[in-house]
Parts: C-alpha cells; structure tokens; sequence
C-alpha cells in the first residue's frame, strides 16, 4: 500500500490548512502539491504514480504524442489519487456542491464547496474507497475490495507483467508494447483497466473542482464549455447552426437529397 | 398554515412513504384537505428552502457532470442494490444473474423528479382500454384499466396546471389530439432546439407529424418559479434554477405550506398492520445511524416508486397478510414493466450543439400507435406491434459519450480522435423511442433470498424478459427511425434495439420508467387495489406511484401517474363521487 508520506502529518497539514480558511479545492491542491514534492500522490506512492500517470497518458496521450493536452496535463492521475486519498482530507472532495460553479463569471464556486456527507454516506463510501476490511458494517452483503487497494495492486500488476514479457516496468515500454500490455489483459487486471479507463476520462473531462480537468484542458480540446452560469445560450444559439458550421450544413442537405434518390427512401 | 383550505382531514395522520412524483402529489391534496401528513423519505434532501415565501431556494443541484457518475443523488447500487435474472433463468433455479443498478430511481427528496427531463405527454384514450380495443396478447396479462381517459382529464388538467407544463396545441397533430383530447397548455414551449429541429424536419420529411414535446419547464415565469434560461444541465441533472417542475418544487413545497412534515432519512423497512389486516403503523430506520423508529399512522399512503413499494408490501408481512401486505392474490410484484428503448443515431457531418437548451424540444407519436397491420405482427403470431414516443435529439455529455467509444472496437485506442470529432455527442443525431412494456405474469419484483442492502434488509429482485411485441417493435420502429436519421442527412447510421438498450451496465433495461407492480382494478384477485388506489386487502393503504398503473402506455408515465395519484388522494379525503366528478377546487 501506497504511504508517500506519514499519514499522521499530512492529516494534521489538511486540518491546519482547513483552519486557516482556505478554501476546499486550496486545501486539496496544496495537498497535492505537498505530497507532489516527492513524486507521490496523496493516496498512491511514487512508484505507484509513476505507472498510473504512464496509463492515463496512454489513454489520452498529450505533447509530444498528440498535440493537444491529455489526461496528464488535465491532472487524471491527481484526480484518481484524490478519491482514493478522500478520507486524508478534512472534506472528502466526493460530492460537489450546488448549484453554480461561476466558472466563467468569476465569484464565489459553490461546487468547490464539496458538500460534507453524512455519518451513512461516510460508511458507504469509505467501504467503496477502503473495502470492508472485515468490518461487520461494512459487510452488509459480505466482503467489498475497496478501490484503493484495486488501484495498488492492479497498478502493481501491470509493472509485474511488464516486466516479465519485455523486462521493463510499463511507463518505460513504447507506446506498441503497451498496447499489447492492455490489450492481452485478462481476468482482475482487466477489470482494473477498465476502472481506470473511467476514472481517466472523469479526471480528463469532468469538472474541475474534483481535481482533474485543469485549466479545463479536457473540455476545450473538444468544444465543451461546462458549467456557464451565469451566463445562458441565446434563442438563436440554441436553434440555429454555429456560423462555422455552413458547409457541414450544406454537406448534410446534399446526402440528405442523396438519400431521397435511393430505393430506401 | 396559509395552502390549508378545507377541513376533510379532521387532522386524522396519513404517513406517506416517499416524497416522489406519486408521494408529492397525494401529500399536497391531504395536507390542503386538512389531513396531518408525514412524509417519509429514505433519501436526503438537495433542495433548500422549499416552502419558503417568494419560491424554493436554490438547490444544492447543478451541472456537474460526475455527481450522478459517483451515484448522487441517490442511486448507490454498492449500498442499494436489486438483483436481476431472466424467466428462464428463474425456471430453472438460478437465484439471480446480476447485482447492481436494475431501473433504480433516485432516493433522496423529489425521487425521480430530481433528474427527469419533464416529459409530460399524456397516454392515450385507448391506453385505458387496451383490452376491449385490440384483444388479449398471447404471453401477456393485458387488461384495461377500472376508468378511462376521460375520468383521468381533470387530473390531468390540474397537475399540468400545477406543475406547469409548457406545450403548443396549434402545432400538435389532429390525431394527437384525437388521442388525448385537451385544452389549451398552461405555457407555450422554449425554444426549440437545433438538433430536434434537424430531427423534425427529417421526420417531416418521411411523412411523420413531429411536434414541440410537452414538457414541464417553465417558459415563462410560474409559481414562483423562474423561466428556464437554457443552460443545458437537464436530463440526468438536477435543475439549478428550479425552472424545471419536479416533485420538490411543486406539490412537495406546496403541501410543506399546507402544514405537511418532511422526515428525511427514514427508510421503511414494514408496515404494521392489526389482526384485521389495517394499517396501523410504519417501521423506519430513522436518521443516518439508523436507529429504529416507528410512526402510527390512520393512513398509509404507499409511494416509494413501484419497484421498492412492491418490495415494502412484501416485507410487511403479518398474521393477517401472511404472503406479504396486498398479497392474498399473489399478484404483488407481477407485471412490473420497464419501458423499452430502441435508439436510433446519425453522425451528421455538422455539429449540433445538443447541449443548450431544454433536453429534445420535439416528438413523434406515430410509433405510440398499435399497428394491427404490420406483417411482422402477423408472422411472429402477434395482434399488433406498437413501439412508442420518440424523442428527436439527444444530448450525452462528454464522460457519457468518452465511456460509450469505449464499446467500439479500438475505442479506447482512437480515444481522443474520436472525442474531437464527437460522433456520438456533438454531431450525433438522435431519436429514442420509448417503448410500450407488455405486462407478463411472470415479470415480477420479489425479495432477494440472499442479497441486503446497507439497511440489512432483503433487496427487490427482478425477474424480466422482453415480449415479443416489444422486440419485434422495436427492430421494425429502430429501422424506421435509422431511415429518418439518413434523411436528415447523417454521414453513417445505426440503431440499438431494446435488447442492448442504452446503458453500459450489463443488466441493460435501464429505462427509469417502471410500473405495474400494485395494479388497480375491479378484481380483487387479479389486481393489488381498487381504482382508487386502496390496497384490497387493507383499505386504509393507498399505493399513489407508478405501481398501480394496469398498462405501460406508449409515452413517459410520470404525468399519468401524478394525475392517478391525485384522484385516488382525493377520493380518500373527499369521498368516491367527488374523486369521479374531478378534482376539488380551493373554496
């Protein structure tokens, strides 16, 4: 199991940070920066990161692979440590609050302000993040592996299995080699593939006050805006085509005529 | 308590389960009728100030795109799981094929109308009567209903007038209307949106009828409640604004003003009854450590959406209802149906900015209508085919579209390729149709013999197969609709039958549309209640959710079922000719 940094300290930095009124999201970044320092995550230790940012970054490659920014630019890997290192934090950033973000306006983020969850919450998802562990109230339908322990021992093995196919641990193989690393997976580590897939592109594309989607990379690499409010889409916005758009427009009309020619029409 | 009006309660106590669309309702009409009401919800609350002067406050809802991805609101299948398993595999012993998420609706304050796009067409007239009409349907238990259509339109007057529902009669087809008649709509629509208005011209364009879908959302300013400004959070989110009607907003704030009692985190586990089979109390686990709590109750209003209702009469087992509350004629659970969606797409070679704006602002209802002619009817020995309304639009947000290229050969690989070009968001045509679910005896909710939930309670297991009117429906509709996605232009084409549905889970019936599990009618041992809702066997139970609903209809249930939940709680506190004549007005 990852321990990048005595537990006991870091808690004690989340609470001083806390009480000196930083904001949420201040406290998970300066979290994260603390523990970034020594190549480690909140939750994952510096080896450990090493591999998941290697797979985030395969997934959705950035500079020099590809010229946009990726999931590592978006901050993926830190998003992922973030939930499994929840509970290290003050609020656990795991519910976003409501209704706006003003992202875009500027002035007070109500999702940054993680709501705080309730002593049934709190049970459920800290099975979800550290399993039962025997537990009795944690085993209301028998054992729960949780996902910390899912992410320390699929990111292991994938090194494991890098190693004994091409004697080198998975972020320093080639982009092929990797390929055949995913794609030859079976059985617990394909499963845990398929988790950090999601998680990726939750950290790559989903909103930044869960610690990933930085500077909005992900979004503005594919034309998605998010959370505008205040502002709002104009009538026309909403029903007429972008002005950019007018030869797709009319590459539509044409196929559609197209396919009024044809029998099946 | 300024909403109360009349004094038909006496201040006898009514303890409604689940503050949903059903719930809301009949605590409103109790609570104005001068009931003392308690409502029970098993889940939090995420609006704020909902009885406040001036309208609700804004809620603790917006346009996150990871919330409901980590289950909020609501809809944890780690801590509240059902089972799920086929008929054959129920024939043949196996306890249960899956574990997970099967049709949960949210559990927190306003269920399901927390995340609903307000879609709120009414059934059909021939809905009420799908027996007389076309005959009985080989492997199904179709049955019409103890009142028609034009018993249920006052209902249906008020609770649009209530909710406020926006829709344009000008514009809506001469046989729509035939089909359910109607006045004039308490708004006109918003703005229609781009990408339903290439949809609608290309359904034009093969001879359909699309119209502006009926929706509630406010255009305008309505009870207290602001016109909604397009931001585009809508299906799958809780509305920031409250522009959007839902449960909360509407009759639970109203019945909150009518000196109702909200009791949040109160999970139901039984319901009490005395040695002649009444109701006489309701057990909860109360509070987030779940502490043990009971509540006497004169009435027990049943609304916990008709999976869970059917599970918690199945838990209320005593002496006098040995198989389970309502169960003398074993018909709790059966017939439960999920609509079925049929998904037809086009990658259009321009981008549609799906996400401004209201969710699908057009639809059509030719599907909705049963086909006695079809030939593939006649070849697979069926009386008719009927499919149902088709939303024209669609609008996935970006982690929904990332994890669907990932069902796609190489998806992963091509990832970001594909998340620029966005076929199956930005330039994705869509049209869903929602179909009719025939109800089948031997689709049923029971308790799961081995599986709890964090409540240590047995879950609800669902036993379900497709009919085949719905398959074969949905094959012949998925064409049609893949046809008009080519019409409108689109690059490439494709359609999803209902057998592989829309959701990634693997128990693929996720259509958030369920009932049929308390079923009204005349025959106490063919159905659970009688045609106002009171449970045979304990008539001073009231099931007001989708349960009780005999048929699935062809369009989105959560108007129908309000408008039914309103007459069966006005039947209890005005009396059964009231309840006939429409609903009571304030004095």
């Amino acid at each position: 199991m990852g321990e990048p940094i005595d537990r006991r300290t870091f808690l004690r930095l989340g609470r001083d940070l806390a009480l000196l009124g930083l904001a949420p999201t201040e406290v998970m970044a300066a979290a994260l920066a603390a523990a970034g320092a020594r190549g480690a995550g909140v939750f994952l230790s510096a080896p450990r990161m090493r591999t998941l940012r290697a797979l985030c970054a395969h997934y959705v490659p950035g500079p020099p692979e590809d010229p946009d920014p990726g999931a590592l630019e978006a901050g993926a890997p830190e998003y992922i440590d973030l939930l499994l290192g929840a509970f290290s934090l003050p609020l656990p950033p795991i519910l976003a609050g409501g209704p706006f973000s003003n992202r875009s306006a500027g002035g007070r983020n109500f999702f940054a302000e993680f709501l705080e969850l309730d002593a049934l919450e709190e049970r459920i998802w800290r099975t979800r993040i550290e399993g039962s562990r025997g537990l009795p109230e944690r085993e209301w339908n028998g054992p729960v592996v949780g996902l910390q322990e899912r992410y320390t021992r699929g990111l292991h093995a994938l090194d494991d299995r890098s190693r004994l196919i091409f004697r080198a641990p998975f972020h320093a193989l080639s982009r092929w080699k990797r390929d055949v690393q995913l794609w030859t997976a079976t059985g617990e580590l394909a499963e845990f593939l398929d988790l950090a897939f999601q998680h990726t592109v939750e950290g790559t594309y989903g909103p930044p006050e869960y610690g990933g989607n930085r500077d909005l990379v992900g979004w503005r690499n594919i034309g998605w805006p998010g959370d505008i409010q205040p502002r709002v889409f104009s009538e026309e916005e909403i029903r007429e085509p972008d002005a950019d758009q007018a030869e797709a427009v009319a590459r539509a009309r044409a196929n559609a005529r197209a396919f009024r020619g044809t029998g099946d029409a | 308590m300024p909403e109360r009006t009349a004094v038909a309660g006496n201040g006898r106590h009514v303890v409604v389960i689940g503050s949903g669309a059903g719930g809301a309702t009949a605590a409103w009409v109790l609570a104005r009728a001068g009931f003392q009401v308690t409502v029970l919800e098993k889940g939090r609350n995420y609006f704020r100030e909902l009885d406040a002067d001036g309208g609700p406050g804004l809620p603790l809802l917006g346009g996150d795109e990871i919330r409901h991805l980590r289950g909020f609101p609501g809809v944890d299948a780690l801590a509240e799981p059902r089972t799920g398993r086929s008929q054959s595999e129920a024939r043949g012993g196996v306890e249960r094929s899956f574990v997970g998420d099967v049709n949960c609706l949210p559990i927190t304050v306003g269920g399901g109308t927390t995340h609903w796009d307000a879609k709120t067409p009414r059934f059909f007239a021939l809905d009420f009567e799908m027996h007389s009409r076309y005959g009985p349907v080989p492997g199904a238990d179709v049955v019409d209903w103890p009142f028609g259509y034009d018993a249920l339109a006052p209902y249906y007057d008020e609770v649009e007038k209530r909710i406020g529902v926006a829709g344009d009669l000008a514009s809506t087809p001469g046989f729509a209307k035939r089909l359910s008649p109607r006045g004039r709509y308490p708004m006109p629509p918003g703005p229609p949106m781009y990408a339903s208005l290439v949809a609608a011209e290309a359904a034009a364009s093969r001879g359909y009828a699309p119209h502006p879908y009926p929706m509630a959302i406010n255009s305008v300013r309505y009870d207290e409640r602001p016109p909604c400004h397009n931001c585009g959070y809508c299906s799958g989110y809780g509305c920031p604004v409250n522009a959007r009607a839902g449960a909360a907003v509407t009759f639970l704030r109203h019945a909150l003003r009518a000196g109702a009692r909200l009791v949040t985190r109160a999970a139901v586990t039984r319901i009490g009854c005395d040695a002649r089979g009444r109701a006489t109390h309701v057990e909860y686990l109360a509070g987030d450590r779940l502490t043990p709590a009971r509540i006497e109750a004169d009435w027990v209003v049943l609304a916990a959406s008709a999976v869970e209702s059917a599970r918690i009469a199945l838990l209320s087992r005593s002496p006098a209802h040995p198989a389970g509350l309502g169960n003398s004629s074993d018909r709790v659970g059966r017939t439960v149906c999920f609509h079925q969606l049929t998904f037809a797409g086009g990658v259009m070679p321009q981008r549609l900015h799906p996400n401004r704006g209201r969710n699908c602002s057009h639809c059509l209802l030719e599907p909705a209508l049963p086909d006695t002619e079809s030939r593939w009817a006649r070849l697979v020995g069926m009386p008719y085919l009927r499919g149902g309304v088709v939303e024209l639009g669609t609008s996935p947000h970006p982690i929904d579209e990332a994890l669907a290229y990932d069902n796609l050969p190489f998806g992963r690989n091509r990832h970001k390729e594909w998340m620029r070009s966005s076929p199956l968001r930005d330039r994705m045509l869509g049209a869903l149709m929602i179909g009719d679910d025939m109800p089948q005896y031997d689709n049923r909710v029971d308790l799961d013999p081995g599986v709890k939930d964090i409540y240590g309670v047995p879950v609800a297991r669902v036993t379900y197969d497709f009919h085949r009117i719905g398959e074969v429906s949905s094959w012949v509709w998925g064409r049609r609709l893949q046809q008009l996605c080519r019409a409108a232009g689109s690059e490439y084409s494709y359609f999803y039958p209902s057998e592989i549905g829309l959701s990634s889970a693997r128990f693929a019936r996720n259509s958030f549309h369920v009932s049929g599990t308390l079923r009204m009618g005349t025959d106490p041992s063919a159905s659970v209640t009688d045609e106002f809702g009171r449970v045979h066997d304990a008539t001073n139970v009231l099931v007001c959710d989708g349960s009780v609903l005999p048929t699935s209809g062809a369009v989105n249930p959560t108007l129908t079922l309000m408008s039914v939940a309103m007459r069966s709680a006005t039947a209890l506190a005005y009396g059964a000719d009231q309840a006939r004549r429409g609903p009571m007005q304030p004095a």
